[in-house]
């Protein structure tokens, strides 16, 4: 089969500017919007399954697997697990052993009351979250509180309202922000730390939530589960830090499904558009293309022209879409759980350009069919 | 061969589009697998052990080092077995109610006794393990072996290994009798 030469497709491209440009705007927008859908969920994803850390083993109170906020840990716990469980990560012989509380509570900034995710800490806490790392100012002591990047996004404030120096009211006392951390990629980037014993008489309770350790090389989570079975008064359950998290991802299935659902009805608008508009493209063209079957050109050859023409078209504001979305990435969506960044990563970016290029091709063949179905003689006597 | 500016800007849309997606391909990590440690042929009783008591009125006078006979359900949370370790829990089976008993067919996990208080499940169950050489659990499940599994009767006979506490006791065992489901 003789083919068109690229340069043919390639030169129809300018032959009507604006057409093209409104094509690409389309595919641009389409792209932009399910790489954005796919950054949402990414971000969300990664955020749950990344906060885990891969040898850390969390025991909550049992009964309360589901949810460490509900969950109670008696306060003297830590020191015990520290002492009886092998195979705990050490490092200069302190344990990586973390007693911690996670509670909502209900933050007075500027006269408005906002919930925000606290997480009250000891020195411990930075051994078994390596991700956390603080990137202004210092670690809080008494009355002072730590905020991640998302902190602001959580609380719906501008980041400088948590800038180091200035406070906030929890439970109409004064609290002031000593630093500000960040954990890329994990839930605790939207938390607000402070030490563990400070929350304990804030929040008036005498428990701990949960307690997060790191388990050495060798050592297994088995050994864990054991000791709360062994440890019956304590009444524990242990968990893999990871799979704590991946409950939580499958609790939020509905929200990606809907981002999901949205997107693609919008794609399948556009595609049914993108069909309409190439139809309408090509029938402006039926006369020359008929000129090129009495040339001696076969049906196929025209239609691979065509869908040359598409795909490029589809290309250009597929880039173009995908390159508006590009500064989104890394910034705070804030959710009901608390906040995460979005992740305009490789794979989100490959669905939407992918998706792009099945608009061209899924939007060219049908009306490039319908235009060369036509009787050569009719065709070349077609308005 | 003939080129115009015009193509060259038409392949590199075409390269950007194919090439501006690879991503780094993610890192893994392996577990690393345990050898696993063979249960005692003896361990298991064909015949009842004698003069098994409930698990209730053990705990009132046993102290470390002594032996016990002890009567049972297995059972005590939604997973009263150790994965990977030789090890469940045992459930006193005076006093204490499981959903099964009660007739209700719809708890998917009737062994957790999750109609009890924590405090009366802590006080009437105890620890039965199956340890090494090292006097550590062995490597092994016990879950599905010879008939063990939640809520089935068993007699235990054993060594008192650890009492913390009047709430705690752990019965490194010897010698076990499945009765049945």
């Amino acid at each position: 089969m003789k083919l068109l030469p690229w340069d043919y497709g390639v030169r129809n491209l300018l032959r009507a500017p604006g057409r093209t440009a409104l094509g690409a705007g389309g595919v641009a927008l389409v792209t932009a919007l399910l790489v954005t859908a796919a950054a949402f969920v990414r971000g969300m994803n990664g955020s749950l399954a990344e906060t885990g850390g891969l040898r850390n083993v969390i025991l909550l109170g049992a009964g309360s697997e589901d949810s460490v906020e509900r969950s109670e840990v008696k306060a003297g716990v830590a020191g015990i697990v520290a002492a009886s469980v092998p195979g705990i990560e050490e490092r200069l012989g302190v344990p990586y052993v973390s007693p911690e509380i996670n509670v909502a509570l209900v933050v007075n900034v500027d006269g408005q009351e906002r919930q925000a995710s606290f997480r009250g800490v000891t020195d411990a806490a930075y051994l078994v979250h390596p991700q956390v790392r603080i990137v202004e100012g210092r670690a809080p002591r008494a009355g002072e509180l730590l905020v991640g990047r998302f902190a602001a996004a959580r609380l719906d404030v501008p980041d400088e309202r948590l800038a180091v120096g200035r406070s906030v009211d929890i439970d109409g006392r004064p609290w002031t922000i000593a630093g500000r951390f960040e954990a890329p990629g994990t839930v605790l980037d939207a938390e607000i730390w402070c030490d563990a014993q400070e929350l304990r008489v804030a929040t008036r309770r005498e428990t701990l939530s949960g307690i997060v350790l790191t388990l050495a090389d060798d050592a297994q989570t088995d050994d864990l589960d054991l000791f709360t079975k062994q440890r019956l008064d304590l009444e524990l359950v242990a968990l893999p830090e990871r799979g704590y998290y991946a409950r939580l991802h499958d609790f939020l299935a509905p929200v990606r499904a809907m981002v999901w659902t949205t997107a693609l009805l919008v794609a399948g608008a556009a595609l049914l558009g993108g069909i309409d508009t190439m139809h309408a493209s090509f029938a402006a063209r039926i006369r020359e293309l008929a000129t090129l079957r009495a040339l001696g050109f076969a049906n196929g050859a025209i239609a691979l022209s065509l869908v040359q023409e598409a795909l490029l078209t589809a290309a250009l504001g597929a880039l173009v879409g995908a390159a508006c979305v590009l500064p989104l990435d890394g910034l705070a969506v804030r959710v009901s759980m608390g906040a995460f960044g979005l992740r305009v990563d490789g794979t989100a970016l490959a669905l939407g350009l992918g998706a792009a290029c099945g608009v061209g091709l899924l939007g060219s063949l049908p009306a490039a069919w319908r235009c060369l179905r036509m009787e050569l003689v009719a065709a070349l006597r077609a308005d | 061969m003939r080129s115009s500016p015009l193509n060259l800007v038409a392949l590199a849309l075409a390269l950007a589009l194919v090439g501006g997606c690879s991503e780094s391909a993610p890192t893994t990590t392996s577990e690393t697998p345990s050898e696993k440690a063979a249960l005692p042929a003896e361990l298991f009783a064909a015949a009842s052990l004698a003069g098994a008591e409930d698990i209730g009125a053990a705990k009132e006078h046993a102290t470390v080092g002594t032996e016990l006979t002890v009567r049972g359900r297995i059972g005590g949370s939604k997973e009263p077995f150790v994965s990977g370790r030789a090890a469940l829990t045992l459930v006193t089976m005076e006093g204490l109610t499981s959903c099964k008993d009660l007739g209700e067919d719809h708890c998917p996990t009737p062994w957790d006794y999750c109609c009890e208080t924590r405090e009366q499940l802590v006080r009437n169950t105890l620890t039965v393990q199956v340890t090494g050489p090292d006097g550590r659990p062995l490597r092994a499940s016990l879950e599905g072996v010879h008939g063990l599994e939640p809520l089935a009767v068993v007699e235990v006979h054993g060594t008192v290994s650890s009492r913390p506490n009047a709430d705690v006791l752990v019965l490194d065992a010897d010698r076990i009798h499945v009765v049945g489901p």
